[in-house]
């Protein structure tokens, strides 16, 4: 299933901006699992309760259809 | 033949080799002599085997003179970005960590160049595992630009850039992810092609986020690059995601006429935050086009661009994270701050955010396409928004702020690589410090030849591509 596109637009901002933020200190670097843990719930709760569509492949075949038609480059 | 060869274009070269004016040998001896004078003062050169450049020119020599059939390129020497893997050769990527790596395969990209009788004749240096687009270097030494050797390259493909500038070689291999051909063709005043996304394959070279990586290169004029991209465009059964149609016929391109042809001049993004003295070349050159016959039209650009620059950053860091994960736990101290720290980003993108975003790239991509090429045939941006900044107020390493400093470098130029679109660099002048200035031309997927076309047409009605940098 293809979700409502705004959906995934709004997972992804919502993510962005503490992404954005994040700079890994020293700390964190040491502990990167700890680290990731915290941002993992982050995003987990960024994105709850949204619909997801699992298929990420196929990008090329998306650019092919979107190449000109009439055989010119 | 009067002057240095190097000074040559690739065109020019490939002539006088087909009509015995020039040998393979005396071009190589020429390119090498500056390598040697040049390159330790640019920082340009990752490796280099004189022994083996000259005998690859001696073997083009003795098959010119023994009436074999010549490649499009035959015996011209070219150098390359130091992460295209050749079988037997080290291939450092710029790096502590793979200096010492020797790849049992040969890239498809070196492989299309030795087809089309191309040498290879230098390994050139670029930023740490290609991640980065201020051209530092912070483990094995930043590249200078030829035209002020204060000012940055850009990045990565640094050394790429610098090389071809300074007539070291007469055409180089990059790599853009974000970028990093771009970035350091328009620093360097050259012609630098990112193609459209599964155009190139990227089967032996070194991967760095396997959903944006392109293969293309930095030349100094638009037929330069068309002859190079001829060499290396096309599918790839080593690389999935290359496209199955053949690449079209560029160089034949080049001459055809552009009037009539739409330019679309972004009514927004692509002109925020640039300097006075960027956009007034940029729109002298949109003045070129125009006095050709092309008509200009203001394009509304999709809202949705302005957070594609934080997305690419978004999945380069993801992806590279997974490329690097062992090395970041194992050997964090033989990273740059940098590239440490843009790399261990990525280790903290929850699945579903990464795999959204890659969703949401085939959604705007169609949004993008409809919006922009659904009225011109082409887009023309500023490449950099500011002028070559120098490589003291560009080193950033991992200071508080850096990525909001990279994210403006690469305004204009990560876009397109979410986009997966084709993008042509294209100098268009110098600012009031004498650094190059450059637009870009963005087109449809699998457009190469437009953009060359349109850029070949500007270069015949100017002379920014025939001036070099004083190294004397």
């Amino acid at each position: 299933m293809t979700p409502p596109d705004t959906d995934d637009m709004t997972a992804v901002l919502a993510w962005l901006d503490q992404f954005q933020d994040l700079h890994p200190n020293g700390a964190e670097l040491a502990d990167p699992a700890a680290a990731a843990r915290a941002a993992a719930k982050a995003g987990r709760e960024a994105s709850r309760d949204l619909p997801f569509d699992g298929d990420p492949t196929g990008f090329t075949a998306t650019l092919e259809s979107l190449a000109r038609k009439d055989g010119g480059s | 033949m009067t002057g240095d060869p190097a000074f040559m274009t690739l065109a020019e070269a490939t002539a006088a080799i087909s009509t015995g004016a020039v040998s393979s040998v005396e071009l190589t001896k020429a390119c090498l002599d500056r390598l040697k004078s040049h390159g330790p003062m640019l920082h340009a050169v990752a490796g280099l085997d004189e022994a083996d450049a000259l005998a690859q020119a001696e073997a083009a020599d003795k098959a010119k003179a023994a009436g074999a059939p010549l490649g499009p390129l035959h015996g011209v020497p070219l150098a390359h970005k130091d992460m295209y893997y050749r079988a037997g050769r080290p291939s450092a990527c710029g790096s502590i960590i793979r200096k010492d790596f020797v790849p049992d395969h040969t890239s498809t990209a070196l492989a299309g160049l030795d087809a089309a009788g191309a040498l290879d004749i230098a390994r050139l240096n670029m930023v740490e595992f290609a991640l980065g687009v201020t051209g530092h270097n912070d483990v094995v030494g930043t590249p200078k630009n030829p035209w002020n050797t204060a000012h940055m390259t850009g990045g990565s493909s640094s050394g790429s850039g610098a090389a071809v500038a300074a007539r070291l070689c007469y055409g180089a291999l990059g790599s853009d992810t974000g970028g990093s051909i771009r970035l350091p063709a328009a620093c360097c005043g050259l012609v630098g092609m990112k193609p459209t996304y599964g155009r190139v394959s990227r089967y032996g070279a070194m991967p760095l986020s396997h959903s944006l990586d392109t293969v293309g290169p930095l030349t100094r004029t638009v037929r330069d690059n068309a002859m190079m991209m001829q060499a290396i465009a096309g599918p790839d059964a080593n690389d999935p995601v290359t496209a199955s149609a053949a690449p079209g016929d560029y160089p034949t391109e080049l001459g055809k006429d552009v009037a009539g042809l739409k330019v679309g001049l972004p009514e927004t993004f692509f002109y925020d935050n640039v300097a006075p003295e960027v956009r007034a070349l940029v729109e002298a050159s949109l003045k070129v086009y125009e006095d050709q016959g092309c008509e200009i039209v203001p394009v509304k650009i999709p809202d949705a661009v302005g957070i594609m620059n934080r997305l690419t950053n978004l999945i380069t860091a993801t992806e590279g994270a997974a490329n690097h994960g062992r090395w970041l736990t194992e050997r964090p101290g033989d990273y740059g701050p940098q590239t440490r720290a843009r790399m261990s980003i990525g280790l903290f993108t929850p699945a579903n955010v990464y795999l959204r975003v890659l969703t949401l790239r085939k959604q705007l991509v169609r949004e993008f396409c409809d919006a922009v090429f659904g009225k011109v045939d082409v887009l023309h941006t500023p490449m950099m928004v500011m002028p070559v900044p120098t490589l003291k107020d560009s080193n950033m390493a991992a200071q508080p702020g850096f990525a909001d400093y990279l994210l403006k470098i690469g305004q204009n130029s990560r876009p397109v690589n979410f986009l997966g679109l084709p993008g042509l660099n294209i100098p268009c002048g110098f600012t009031p410090d004498g650094l190059p200035c450059s637009f870009q031309l963005v087109g449809r997927p699998y457009s190469e030849g437009l953009l060359y076309r349109l850029g070949d047409a500007y270069q015949q009605a100017t002379d920014w591509h025939e001036k070099a940098p004083d190294l004397s």
